[in-house]
């Protein structure tokens, strides 16, 4: 998976296995620790964060290990979109 | 064959010819088409905003409705659930003071002193000195004016801060208190 990290892999590979699998996974754990409690939420939830951000910067990389250059530009804007509702998400819970 | 940037400007293909990192060529990447760096086309970074431009202001203009709706429920809800407190502390948590708030469904709980527990711990807790509002709130919309509301509402007492768990029912665009209680802890 460094080699996700690093760019050097195909971008379906941390897109699909990382975000749909990787994301399935995360929302399990989640989804676990809500019943466990306050402090694993806080700790479940820092997890995913670092793991969807690591993930993006590595479909970021990955986006043009590609042999249609279209995916390439789907897999950036996937990216951006993905910040982006991270940010308005912090900014409504900063709100309220 | 040998890499000559000047030519082909970081071309994917001359570049793996020069055995430099690469990535694989695609119809966008094939010989004599520039790249950067990252292997990505020299335009991307364009393509990439012009796409995720628009769709990032539909995403902000929805938050910035979104984060306004709840400012607005949250504020409603302030207006009626504050005078309805204050009331009823006044009157020392009497049944008759709740009650002039009651929906019909809590009216009858209050009449078969079902909700008598919950008033009696709201008594002991003493005067309110501070509403500090509405915490955290869910309100489920009925549709024609009516739905149900349950609000977290912070409250400093003689005794200490306590949060208590307010229970809302909204009847011909009017709210009316459905539940009154201390939050678990």
């Amino acid at each position: 998976m460094s080699s996700w990290f690093r760019g050097e892999a195909m971008l379906w590979k941390p897109y699909w296995i990382g975000g749909m699998i990787g994301g399935f996974i995360s929302q399990v754990l989640v989804g676990l620790a809500s019943l466990a409690g306050s402090s694993a939420m806080i700790a479940a939830g820092s997890t995913v964060f670092i793991y969807g951000m690591w993930l993006q910067v590595s479909i970021w990389r990955c986006a043009f290990n590609v042999n249609n250059v279209v995916w390439g530009y789907l897999g950036r804007v996937s990216v951006v979109l993905y910040v982006s509702a991270w940010v308005m998400l912090l900014i409504t819970l900063s709100v309220f | 064959m040998s890499y000559d940037a000047s030519v082909h400007s970081g071309c994917v293909v001359c570049r793996r010819e020069a055995g430099q990192p690469s990535v694989m060529p695609g119809p966008g990447t094939g010989h004599g088409k520039p790249v950067g760096a990252s292997g990505a086309p020299a335009n991307a970074g364009i393509v990439v905003a012009a796409i995720s431009t628009p769709l990032v202001l539909l995403m902000a203009l929805a938050t910035y409705f979104t984060i306004t709706l709840l400012l607005d429920v949250r504020e409603e809800l302030d207006v009626f659930i504050e005078p309805v407190l204050m009331e009823a502390a006044a009157n020392g948590w009497s049944d008759e003071a709740v009650a002039r708030h009651a929906s019909p469904g809590y009216l009858l709980e209050l009449e078969s002193s079902a909700a008598a527990g919950p008033l009696d711990e709201l008594r002991n807790l003493g005067p309110i000195q501070r509403y500090d509002g509405v915490e955290t709130f869910n309100v489920q919309s009925g549709g024609g004016g009516g739905g149900t509301a349950m609000a977290s509402v912070e409250v400093a007492f003689g005794s200490g801060e306590r949060t208590l768990s307010v229970g809302l029912e909204r009847i011909e665009s009017r709210w009316y208190l459905g539940s009154l209680g201390l939050a678990s802890p």
